[in-house]
């Protein structure tokens, strides 16, 4: 019992107290005064966003758009580069350690190199664009273009990501069922999507888990790259929440949005985990 | 939001309008005024004790600004001559002021001295009660060196740093919304800065070449971030945020003139995607060539002059703003150093914050590029010698004929800017101005009546 209780005692402090407090703040009015002190006002900073503020659900909205499109593509692709990885090849060991680059880099570092390059006049994306003899492109300049465009830097820093966690899953399954496949003529194809795909997936519906809910939590990257914009159209909750507590100085209305996102997640987390048992 | 020119500053201010009569720099003047000893200033620095706080501990939370670079190297002299430790730090704009709200908020004193633009945060900040009123310094001779000279700032950005009676900063930057050209261009086509609305339209027609990749005229476009320098052509026009009695008045025949004026010209005779486009963009474009006119502060010269960054540096002519169908105004703007009223070490703070604004710092800081707000300043041989006469003469212009600042007078600037960026959004795009202003003048009321 004594043990355990340095641990128990950080873990209250770091996770709980920050959890609470904000709880507690998103029933109070606050605009970060030295005057005027916190006032409870109960649930109305909740029936605010929810029925009277007309950026909340577009955000919330955006929010899944996102991680949907980046997620999605992320697995696709994650899955594809991990099955083509697991075979032998020349070269292996060297191109599955450049292909994790991305998800080591600093995100904040990736973002601004981004930036640059989606800028539509002096950026790298349009001349290739252009070169290519298509019209240039707005990129994030674009409210269309913008979510799409961040969604891109997620799938290319996070797409490895999968892959690892995929890789990982194949080098565990067991060998059994394959050559019993084979002795009974089963064709590649027949192979993939009737014995390694069933197989590994548990192993996806866990890197999809994580993998969505970082992405739901996805702030730093387009932070760094749009702040939001073009106009609002790519303000996720994240962003919107940022907003309303350090540039606002609404801090009670930030918590209650907080809130609702924790619980957001919270409830997208344990959908999937439910998923996630029924796929074992 | 400086609506009181009487500062409870003693007679030297008070009468420092009627004594300069608009003349700059009539450094000569001031000492014979307001009742000071007419001791020369290394006398008089003789008697100060600068060394009164010896041994203390400041501490200063910055914008990573030009003035944050030009004066981090010489903290050292601030150290030796007062005794006083200096602990900076700078972070960009964004992170600064999130880091800056969250300190104050908490109210322990950590930050001493703080950089702090009233035109953005004066409102909020003076009603959350974040700003230690500075006036009894300035006014007090055994806080303050006898040539330190108050009375030498311009009266407008003094104005910019008095919030609600008081003041609350002293200006270590003053900036304005100004036209920076390509001269080369200029005088290849044959044309001259524009000094109306309808001269910068014809100009932007004459030099907009985009297959060549030259694009007229680089506005802000990005929402929120343009309308700081919207807000010209919101004055040029004879409009306001407010109204008199203080209601939103964005959907006023001269906003959406100038809102529209504003679409227009960003939209037909602007780089592409200048949606998305704030100061860092234009700039870099216009470094690049790409731009024959950037309206945008005057800040900005640093960088467009800086031969390492900018393939432009020397061809580039200065502008006052050019005048509006209704009026001649141009939006100012100021960086200041303010202590906050929690800080710990007031006096300390003080000390510093009088050191950094100093005729000497000011000196060091305008031959930087940073234009500065002391009008003795910018008569210094030492300066005038080198300077760009041009851009001299635009930047005071600018600041005797600036009636407004950048940004709306309300308690919560920037609920506000974000409500209004859509409006300049929908006039690039073509869109319906007159509706979307409508829009974002009822949000602007519920904004207002919520946090003022």
């Amino acid at each position: 019992m004594v043990f355990p209780a340095p641990a128990i005692a950080f873990l209250l402090l770091t996770m709980l107290f920050p959890v609470a407090f904000t709880l507690y703040m998103s029933v109070q009015r606050w605009e970060f005064s030295a005057l005027d002190p916190p006032t409870f006002i109960g649930l109305r900073n909740y029936a605010d966003f929810l029925f009277n503020d007309a950026r909340f659900w577009p955000s919330v909205a955006r929010t899944f758009a996102f991680t949907l499109l980046a997620v999605a593509v992320e697995t696709v692709l994650g899955v594809a580069i991990a099955l083509i990885f697991n075979r032998e090849f020349l070269g292996k060991g060297l191109i599955r350690t450049i292909f994790l680059f991305p998800m080591v880099a600093t995100p904040v570092a990736i973002a601004l190199v981004w930036a640059t390059m989606f800028d539509p006049n002096l950026g790298v994306l349009n001349y290739f664009v252009e070169e290519l003899g298509l019209p240039p492109v707005l990129w994030t300049s674009d409210a269309d273009w913008v979510l799409p465009a961040l969604a891109l830097v997620d799938i290319w820093e996070w797409t490895p990501f999968i892959t690892l966690i995929t890789l990982a899953g194949l080098s565990s399954l067991p060998s059994e069922p394959y050559e019993a496949a084979r002795i009974d003529g089963a064709s590649p194809r027949q192979i993939l999507w009737d014995l390694t795909l069933p197989m590994l997936r548990p192993t996806i519906v866990v890197a999809v888990l994580f993998r969505a809910i970082d992405a739901l939590k996805t702030f730093d990257i387009i932070q760094v790259i749009t702040q939001g914009g073009a106009d609002f159209s790519s303000e996720t909750l994240n962003i919107y929440a940022f907003q309303n507590a350090f540039n606002y100085y609404h801090l009670g209305y930030a918590s209650a949005i907080l809130v609702f996102f924790f619980m957001l997640v919270m409830g997208v987390s344990i959908l999937l985990l439910r998923v996630r048992r029924a796929a074992e | 939001m400086t609506t009181s020119r009487s500062r409870r500053l003693g007679g030297a201010a008070l009468n420092r309008r009627q004594v300069l009569g608009g003349a700059l720099g009539a450094t000569g003047l001031i000492l014979t005024t307001g009742g000071r000893s007419p001791a020369s200033p290394s006398a008089a620095q003789a008697t100060f004790d600068w060394k009164k706080f010896d041994g203390s501990r400041i501490r200063l939370l910055a914008n990573a600004h030009p003035w944050t670079n030009s004066v981090k190297p010489v903290l050292a002299e601030f150290q030796e001559l007062t005794g006083i430790q200096v602990q900076a730090e700078d972070l960009p704009e964004a992170q600064f002021r999130q880091k800056l709200t969250t300190e104050l908020s908490q109210g322990t004193g950590s930050v001493d001295v703080m950089m702090s633009a009233p035109a953005q945060e004066g409102l909020k900040y003076d009603q959350a009660g974040w700003y230690e009123p500075l006036d009894r310094f300035v006014q007090d001779p055994a806080l303050t060196a006898p040539d330190y000279d108050f009375a030498d700032f311009a009266p407008r950005p003094i104005e910019m740093q008095t919030v609600n009676g008081k003041l609350i900063g002293i200006p270590v930057q003053l900036e304005s919304t100004m036209i920076i050209y390509r001269k080369d261009l200029f005088e290849e086509k044959g044309i001259a800065p524009p000094a109306t609305f309808a001269d910068l339209e014809a100009a932007a027609e004459a030099l907009h070449a985009p297959d060549d990749r030259l694009f007229a005229i680089g506005l802000r476009g990005k929402g929120a971030a343009a309308t700081s320098q919207w807000s010209s052509f919101l004055y040029g026009y004879g409009g306001d945020w407010l109204d008199p009695a203080g209601a939103p008045a964005l959907a006023s025949q001269p906003a959406i003139d100038a809102f529209t004026y504003y679409g227009n010209l960003a939209r037909n005779y602007g780089p592409r995607g200048v949606e998305n486009n704030s100061w860092a963009e234009n700039v870099a474009l216009f470094q690049q060539g790409q731009l024959g006119i950037l309206v945008d502060a005057s800040v900005f010269k640093v960088n467009v002059e800086d031969p390492s960054a900018s393939t432009v540096a020397g061809k580039v002519g200065y502008a006052v703003f050019p005048q509006g169908p209704a009026a001649h105004d141009v939006a100012g703007f100021t960086w200041g150093l303010s202590i906050p009223a929690s800080a710990k070490n007031k006096e300390a703070a003080w000390y510093f914050v009088q050191w950094a604004t100093s005729k000497a710092q000011n000196l060091a800081l305008l031959q930087k590029g940073v234009p500065v707000a002391r009008q003795s300043t910018w008569q210094d041989p030492a300066y005038v010698e080198t300077s760009n006469k041009e851009f001299d003469q635009a930047q005071q212009t600018s600041i005797q004929i600036s009636k407004h600042t950048s940004n709306p007078p309300v308690v919560s600037v920037q609920e506000v800017r974000d409500a209004v960026g859509p409006v300049i959004i929908a006039a690039i795009q073509g869109g319906d101005v007159p509706a979307a202003a409508q829009q974002a003048n009822e949000t602007v009321k519920t904004i207002i009546a919520q946090s003022g």
